[in-house]
């Protein structure tokens, strides 16, 4: 089992190495060995998922290689085997494998074809690294390198500027987060000696800190640690208020933003903090805090989205405000909600990003959905897929996305955690509203791009490659939830590797009853009412046009500024950060240091040296004068000395 | 008392006199009364090895010790003469006559060193002197050259008269010149009486006209306007051979008859020393000329080896030996290559004379970095060696303060060193520079010593210890 | 345990070819290429033999050499290495045989005596490194700066003989100081040898004093924050081998000297002082990083970023002091992290000033405006090129990253926000450093008026050993630690021995 995860997390790095060797070969050689490198890594996580079932065995823990083993600290890469971390894989190298698919089609004209499988490869072996992870080090490693990836990945298309800032703000905003991430670390690594899962589930209260200060504030050792450990995550699953580099990671190429900036890289916080379970529920405060950066976030992000007309920055914000469901059900320790809506959504908002890349393949690069229209009668295949993925979306009955959220919704309004559960609520309304404001403006009405571009070939849709994916994606985004949702909730599927199961089996067992119930009963909650209230107004206004709303203007540009975020990030950080390093190098390091201390005292030294030259006349009398003084001076020093 | 007939001084004498008898045959073929000269030389410092050491002198001195010094003396004398001819020869300006008062020169020298009492030690300086203003004014064609020779002569006439006051106020007070005696003297005299006031500025006076042969601040005023104006060849003596015969005599003053009076003159000396330091490091800052920047380098030197004698301790003394010994090989070396450059056909004057230098010529461009580098006291050269024993002595006798400023003072001296090698490594220049010779190998032996001295200094530091053995036996 | 001076062939092999090199001025460049690279080589093979012979379980010095040399002074010719020292070796060995690689498709005029004076600043290097009495010790420091100086100063830019007197003075300036408090030990301990520095008793005052000397010596060497000013010149005018080696392994001597004399003899004065020159290492990590993000000269920008990741170094040298009471383990791990730091920063700066100096054949200038659109002609490079940026961002999996995470550790252990304020360098850096990567590399450059090419064979391999290494010892620094863990610990204990 331990040999076969270690092939299944290698695979995609071996696949890596061969690509760099084979840089210069064939396209046709590139697509076979990416493509084979992660189909064996799926095939192997849903084998190793049915032989953990089957055996049902507890959770397996080994390390592979030694980082460092001295008598201070003992670090090692390692696996973790259970059923959060397979069951986080083959989501993961699922997805990832239909988007290399996918990308075949969608890359073939692209001169850097092999660079691209290359970096998309590499970055599916550093989020196997994290998922499987059996040490803080080995998660911080594979963290950074997602990063990396992410970072490449955004900056695909070298000639691009926008492209170019973009990926440089996305890795510096995660930076932000990494220290966090990174300080927790340490403080692990200081209190515990140790940074291996189990001991330290084992030991729970630190060993050597027992409570850290931070900025004035005392916290316990171990809220401190996880407090530091969610910061990274905020950065890494863009929440509030380190979201804001997410929509212009939309840069890269759309099957990367399917892959990374939607159903996997931007859920490893999730993951992580799901996978640090038992560690958080021991924290005082932190769960809390995360529970209002989560709904917060769902909730004004999503408003967001609604004023955006880049099909693709639309659905970036989407991903945000899902992401805050995630966090706000982490925040809610309902650890096994969180879990289940990071795998829906990782599903039904890949098809959404492949649907979106194949109409802009399609409308030869225009990502303006006001520009785009009426492509229902030119591609079905993408209509239908993108519209079961809306209605996943929304939260429509019976889908997967439905079972997710609504269970999510619902138990947090169950476990009364008041205000949460209304901007969770209403943000099913701006939910519905963007999704259907895509919807109509690209499928209905009519295009305003000249003619021949949307029928050049006969037939009007995208090639297999790229449509098969959208088939294989539409069944999961639909029916999966309805499959795992009773096991889910009763905490078969993720057994006990997510603490506090008995909040979500408390749930199910009063509110839920079973998955079925649950449908019924959802027709007459509150959040159909608002769900039906959403698709009408939308119907009318995006559709019909039957109305039309001006919204004030300001709050039409607050929302279009992304609160301020937008022109924090990409106007005045530059700006102070140019003037005052400037400032710093050219005031204080040359003049002062430099100029002021160094120089003049070398020219100091060179102007006493030209002054007292002056003594040197060369009149013989001027010597002798100097001479004699010289010599009573030193007489008149004796004679009072002595 | 018949063996005294074959002591070096007499028959360096006897034997320039016959030399310049020759000479006066030998116009044409001046190589060869100049080869007599070197062969004289040899001979009389092979006597220098062989004499024999008297007991108890009256007022001259022989011993090991003196013997030894002797040899050094010329020695050095045999290298400059070397350096010297083919410099002549050069810008040929060759005249018998200036090795010849140069040896009268050297004789007297020789006679300070071995002087044992003040009225010998007053002759040896005269007839030093004497020569040093013929050589000075050696140069007939240049105007410089004769002023030197005029202000050197004054004030060289000036010191006498001090030193001679000096020498009375003591005869004056302890009734003898004699080494010994006057120690004996001193030694039982109370400190509140006239005698001793008298015999404490007589001190003071013989101290400051020694201090001006030595070229010491703030007695050095004249250093650099002679060193600028006399021959490169004459300023390579001035720089070598006085220096050593002074500091043999401050030695032998300060620490037979005045010993006793330590107390007074071993401040007064720090105080000299590092004045000397910080002017020499100073003034030479904004020099061009090379020679003048030579001159408060010499300086600075000068400074240093007063102030390791002043702390009148074991270690002070052996440092300042050493130190003078490896100053004086440096300066050999530093103006010996630059008697073998000339730019357009005359001495280098100025630094930027020897701009790309390092293209043209880099062997000599090899040497100059050496020597500079050895001056400028950065290790693994020898000269790193002098300034750490110094700067070990000070700090044993527990001057902190002193020793910081003495090596900051070294920092900047360093400047002017560094100034050097830059203009000869990092600059370039167009018009030609020339060497006479493509290589010379006493230079080069001068040269690699500087360098195998600082690997292996024990060498050096054993002959040193040596001597300064011999001296406190003296001493005491 | 050897039957031949091993140290001593290692010291004086290359200064002897090196004499050999710079007095026989210009024997023709292939010949003096393939001298200089078959020297190298031996040395890396000698270097890599000692490494091997080197037995970690005891710290203790091993292979020594000891005779008397100066007799009256007791100077003794005492050479020896320890865990901490064999790195430093290696290091040294090691980027002097890139160099040699790098330098033979070079043109340089008079290229055997260019090549002469890196061997002598090899044999140097290697004595000062292995030196245990303070004086030879202090010789080989000092004499460190004679090759380097005509180095840049003859092979140099434009601006060169400032930089070279700047560079001079200020090192020996701070040398001098040492040099006198050397002596002031030796004094009193009656013996240059430096392990008996460790037992002496001094008083409060001596130790600041003492303390100072060294903290200015070897803080100008590092360099450390306020007395860093000659580094970006002196870069700036270097030819690119200069550059490597000055910042790969010369400043490394600094901290070396550190550990050597700073920790184990000025404790009491250190305990003491120890939050103001965390103060220093800090500013130099932070603003200094804010410096190198202002610079518009590639070089420039790299020597900054240098000093920033000195600023580790140093930080994690005097947590020493700041921990050593309450949390040994954590004095231990910050005094271990600065080792690693070291030898990582002596690859990754390396590996940098290899890249700039190829940029520079082709753009022929090191201005960042003046370099596009690199990536577009020079693909394998610039791929190489961002791996070592991110290394230099301190990127987890590259050595770059594990130095900086064992110091942020034991900073924590004393203090949250020392640990906070290092910690902000993760971004600093990242943000110069990807900086670097964006103007240069990327954008578009249709014409290509730089006449960029992918860089050549030797080039390649220089880079990609750098490469394989960074990764090596990111990813399992194992080796790295085991060596250092002894010695590491020694000192540490002598230090606490120093303060009974």
């Amino acid at each position: 089992m331990i040999a076969l995860t270690l092939i299944l997390l290698l695979s995609p790095l071996i696949g890596t190495l061969l690509l760099l060797f084979f840089q210069n070969s064939s396209k046709n050689l590139t697509i076979l060995i990416s493509n084979i490198s992660i189909l064996v890594a799926f095939l192997l996580s849903l084998f190793l998922l049915y032989l953990f079932y089957s055996s049902n065995s507890s959770s397996i823990s080994a390390n592979f290689l030694t980082f460092a083993d001295t008598k201070l600290f003992s670090l090692h890469f390692g696996i973790y085997i259970d059923s959060l971390s397979l069951i986080m894989s083959s989501v993961v190298t699922s997805v990832s494998l239909l988007v290399h698919y996918y990308s075949i089609s969608y890359m073939k004209h692209d001169k850097s074809f092999n660079r691209f499988f290359v970096y998309t490869n590499f970055f599916t072996f550093s989020m196997l690294l994290i998922v499987f992870a059996n040490n803080f080090l080995q998660l911080f490693i594979g963290w950074e390198l997602v990063g990396l990836s992410s970072y490449l990945l955004i900056g695909f298309w070298i000639k691009k500027e926008s492209a170019i800032k973009a990926n440089y703000k996305a890795f510096l905003v995660n930076r932000v987060g990494d220290i966090g991430l990174l300080l927790g670390l340490c403080l692990i690594l200081l209190s515990y000696n140790t940074t291996d899962y189990n001991q330290i589930f084992q030991i729970k209260n630190s060993i050597n800190l027992d409570s850290v200060s931070i900025f004035g504030f005392t916290f316990n050792a171990l809220s401190a640690i996880c407090l530091l450990l969610f910061i990274g995550a905020m950065a890494k699953s863009a929440q509030v208020p380190l979201q804001f580099w997410l929509p212009d990671s939309m840069e890269g190429p759309t099957p990367i933003s399917a892959l990374i900036h939607a159903a996997t890289m931007v859920t490893a916080g999730i993951y992580m903090v799901a996978r640090l379970s038992p560690l958080y529920e021991l924290t005082d405060g932190v769960l809390v805090f995360i529970l209002y950066v989560g709904s917060i976030t769902a909730f004004f992000l999503g408003l967001v989205a609604l004023v955006q007309n880049d099909i693709k920055r639309i659905i970036a914000y989407s991903t945000i405000s899902q992401l805050g469901y995630m966090t706000a059900a982490l925040g809610a320790s309902l650890y096994s909600l969180a879990m289940f809506h990071l795998i829906t959504h990782a599903f039904f908002k890949a098809l959404l990003f492949l649907c979106a890349g194949s109409i802009i393949i399609k409308c030869h690069h225009e990502q303006d959905i006001r520009k785009i229209g009426g492509l229902r009668k030119y591609m079905p295949i993408t209509y239908l897929a993108f519209m079961y993925a809306s209605l996943s979306l929304i939260g429509f009955p019976i889908t997967s996305g439905f079972y997710s959220k609504e269970s999510i919704i619902d138990a947090i309004g169950y476990f009364g955690h008041t205000i949460p559960y209304l901007m969770l609520l209403l943000s099913i309304f701006t939910t519905t509203l963007y999704t259907s404001k895509i919807f109509f403006k690209v499928f209905f009405g009519e295009s305003t791009l000249p003619k021949e571009e949307q029928n050049d070939n006969p037939k009007n849709e995208n090639d297999r490659q790229m449509l098969l994916p959208l088939f294989i994606l539409t069944a999961p985004s639909v029916f999966l939830g309805l499959f795992i949702y009773d096991p889910l909730m009763i905490g078969i599927l993720f057994q006990n590797s997510l603490a506090a199961n008995e909040l979500t089996i408390a749930f199910y067992n009063d509110y839920v009853i079973n998955s079925f119930k649950f449908f019924l009963h959802s027709f007459t909650s509150i959040n159909f009412l608002i769900l039906l209230i959403g698709l009408i107004f939308s119907y009318l206004y995006y559709y019909k046009k039957a109305f039309n709303i001006n919204v004030p203007q300001f709050i039409r540009s607050t929302l279009t500024k992304e609160y301020g975020f937008e022109s924090l990030s990409s106007y005045f950080i530059p700006k102070i950060q140019n003037i005052f390093t400037k400032y710093l190098w050219r005031k204080i390091d040359i003049s002062t240091i430099d100029n002021g201390l160094i120089n003049n005292t070398s020219s100091l030294f060179s102007n006493l040296s030209s002054k007292m030259k002056k003594l040197q006349t060369g009149f013989i009398y001027h010597y002798s004068l100097i001479i004699i003084s010289a010599l009573i001076f030193l007489l008149i020093l004796v004679r009072i000395t002595y | 008392m018949f063996e005294l007939f074959y002591i070096p001084e007499v028959i360096l004498s006897i034997g320039v006199l016959l030399i310049i008898i020759l000479d006066l045959y030998l116009q044409k073929h001046k190589y060869i009364s100049f080869f007599l000269i070197q062969l004289l030389l040899v001979i009389a410092s092979l006597y220098a090895l062989t004499e024999v050491p008297q007991q108890n002198y009256i007022s001259y001195e022989f011993s090991e010790f003196t013997s030894l010094i002797k040899f050094i003396l010329l020695l050095g004398a045999i290298i400059i003469f070397q350096y010297t001819y083919r410099h002549l020869n050069h810008l040929n300006s060759l005249k018998i006559e200036y090795f010849t008062i140069s040896i009268l020169g050297l004789v007297g020298t020789i006679v300070m060193i071995s002087a044992y009492s003040l009225l010998m030690l007053y002759l040896g300086i005269e007839l030093l002197s004497l020569a040093l203003y013929a050589l000075i004014g050696f140069n007939k064609h240049s105007g410089l050259s004769s002023e030197a020779a005029i202000k050197y002569y004054v004030l060289g006439a000036m010191s006498s008269g001090i030193l001679l006051f000096g020498i009375s106020l003591i005869y004056g007070f302890t009734g003898s010149i004699n080494y010994f005696e006057i120690a004996d003297q001193i030694r039982n005299i109370n400190s509140n009486s006239v005698q001793f006031l008298g015999i404490i500025f007589g001190i003071i006076f013989i101290t400051a006209s020694l201090c001006f042969k030595f070229g010491a601040a703030p007695f050095h005023i004249w250093v650099p306007d002679i060193y600028q104006g006399s021959l490169i060849s004459t300023t390579i003596l001035l720089s070598t051979l006085p220096k050593i015969a002074v500091f043999i005599v401050f030695l032998k003053l300060y620490f037979i008859p005045f010993m006793t009076l330590e107390y007074v003159w071993s401040d007064i000396l720090i105080f000299i020393g590092i004045t000397s330091i910080i002017i020499g490091s100073i003034f030479a800052l904004t020099q061009e000329n090379i020679k003048r920047l030579l001159a408060y380098s010499a300086i600075s030197n000068i400074g240093f080896i007063i102030l390791a004698m002043a702390l009148v301790s074991n270690d002070g003394l052996h440092a300042s030996l050493y130190y003078t010994i490896v100053y004086s090989f440096t300066a050999l070396a530093s103006f010996g290559v630059i008697t073998h450059i000339t730019s357009n056909s005359h001495g280098i004057e100025d630094i930027s004379d020897l701009a790309g230098l390092s293209k043209t010529h880099p062997y000599f461009a090899i040497l100059i970095l050496i020597t500079m580098l050895s001056s400028a006291g950065i290790p693994p050269l020898i000269g790193f060696h002098a300034k750490l024993m110094v700067i070990q002595a000070l700090i044993n006798n527990s001057y902190i303060l002193l020793s910081i400023i003495v090596v900051l003072m070294t920092v900047v001296s360093a400047y002017y060193y560094l100034r050097v090698i830059k203009t000869v490594y990092f600059e370039e220049r167009e018009n030609l520079i020339s060497t006479y010779t493509s290589s010379n190998i006493l230079l080069s032996i001068n040269v690699i010593l500087l360098l195998a001295l600082g690997v292996f200094p024990f060498v050096l530091f054993d002959t040193t210890s040596y001597l300064v053995n011999l001296l406190t036996v003296i001493s005491i | 345990m050897f039957d031949y001076p091993i140290l001593s062939i290692l010291i004086w092999l290359p200064i002897l070819v090196g004499l050999i090199l710079v007095s026989s001025n210009d024997i023709g460049k292939s010949l003096s290429t393939t001298i200089t690279l078959l020297t190298t080589l031996i040395i890396l093979f000698i270097s890599i033999k000692l490494f091997q012979s080197y037995d970690y379980s005891e710290g203790n010095l091993q292979f020594v050499e000891r005779f008397v040399w100066i007799s009256g002074l007791n100077i003794f010719y005492y050479l020896a290495v320890d865990g901490i020292s064999v790195s430093l070796v290696l290091l040294t060995s090691f980027i002097n045989f890139l160099i040699a690689i790098y330098a033979s498709s070079e043109d340089y005029d008079n290229k055997s005596s260019y090549l002469g004076y890196f061997l002598i600043l090899e044999g140097l290097l290697m004595g000062t490194f292995s030196a245990f009495d303070s004086i030879l010790f202090y010789i080989f420091f000092e004499s460190l700066l004679i090759p380097l100086f005509l180095i840049i100063g003859i092979w140099g830019g434009e601006n060169r003989k400032y930089a070279t007197i700047k560079f001079f003075l200020y090192t020996f300036f701070g040398s001098v100081l040492m040099l006198i408090s050397i002596i002031y030990l030796a004094n009193l301990a009656d013996s240059f040898a430096i392990e008996d520095f460790y037992y002496l008793t001094l008083s409060f005052e001596e130790e600041v004093l003492l303390l100072l000397a060294f903290l200015i010596g070897f803080g100008i060497k590092i360099p450390m924050w306020p007395v860093h000013t000659w580094l970006p010149d002196a870069h700036v005018e270097a030819p690119t081998s200069g550059s490597v080696i000055l910042a790969s392994v010369l400043l490394k001597v600094g901290g070396y000297g550190m550990i050597r004399f700073l920790l184990p003899i000025t404790t009491e004065a250190g305990i003491y002082l120890s939050d103001y020159m965390i103060y220093l290492s800090l500013i130099a990590i932070i603003y200094i990083s804010f410096v190198a993000f202002a610079q518009e000269d590639m070089k420039k920008l790299i020597a900054y970023s240098s000093v920033a990741h000195m600023g580790f170094v140093t930080m994690g040298i005097f947590l020493v002091f700041n921990l050593m009471g309450n949390n040994p383990t954590a004095a231990a791990i910050g005094l271990e992290g600065a080792m690693v730091q070291m030898i990582s920063h002596g690859l990754i700066s390396a590996a940098l000033f290899f890249c700039i100096g190829i940029m520079y054949k082709h753009s022929h200038s090191r201005l960042i405006k003046d370099n596009f659109g690199v990536a577009q002609f020079m693909p394998i490079f610039s791929f190489m090129m961002v791996f070592f940026l991110m290394a230099n961002s301190g990127l987890p999996g590259t050595s770059g990253f594990v130095g900086e995470f064992l110091v942020i550790t034991s900073s924590l252990g004393s203090s949250f926000l020392f640990g906070f304020l290092a910690a902000l360098s993760l971004i600093l850096s990242a943000s110069y450093s990807l900086k670097l990567g964006k103007n240069v590399l990327f954008g578009d450059n249709q014409k290509n008026s730089q006449g960029y090419l992918e860089c050549k064979s030797n080039e390649k391999i220089v880079l990609g050993t750098l490469v394989i290494f960074v990764l090596y010892l990111g990813i399992s620094p194992d080796l790295l630690f085991n060596l250092l863990d002894k010695s590491v610990s020694d000192i540490i204990s002598s230090i606490s021995l120093g303060k009974a």
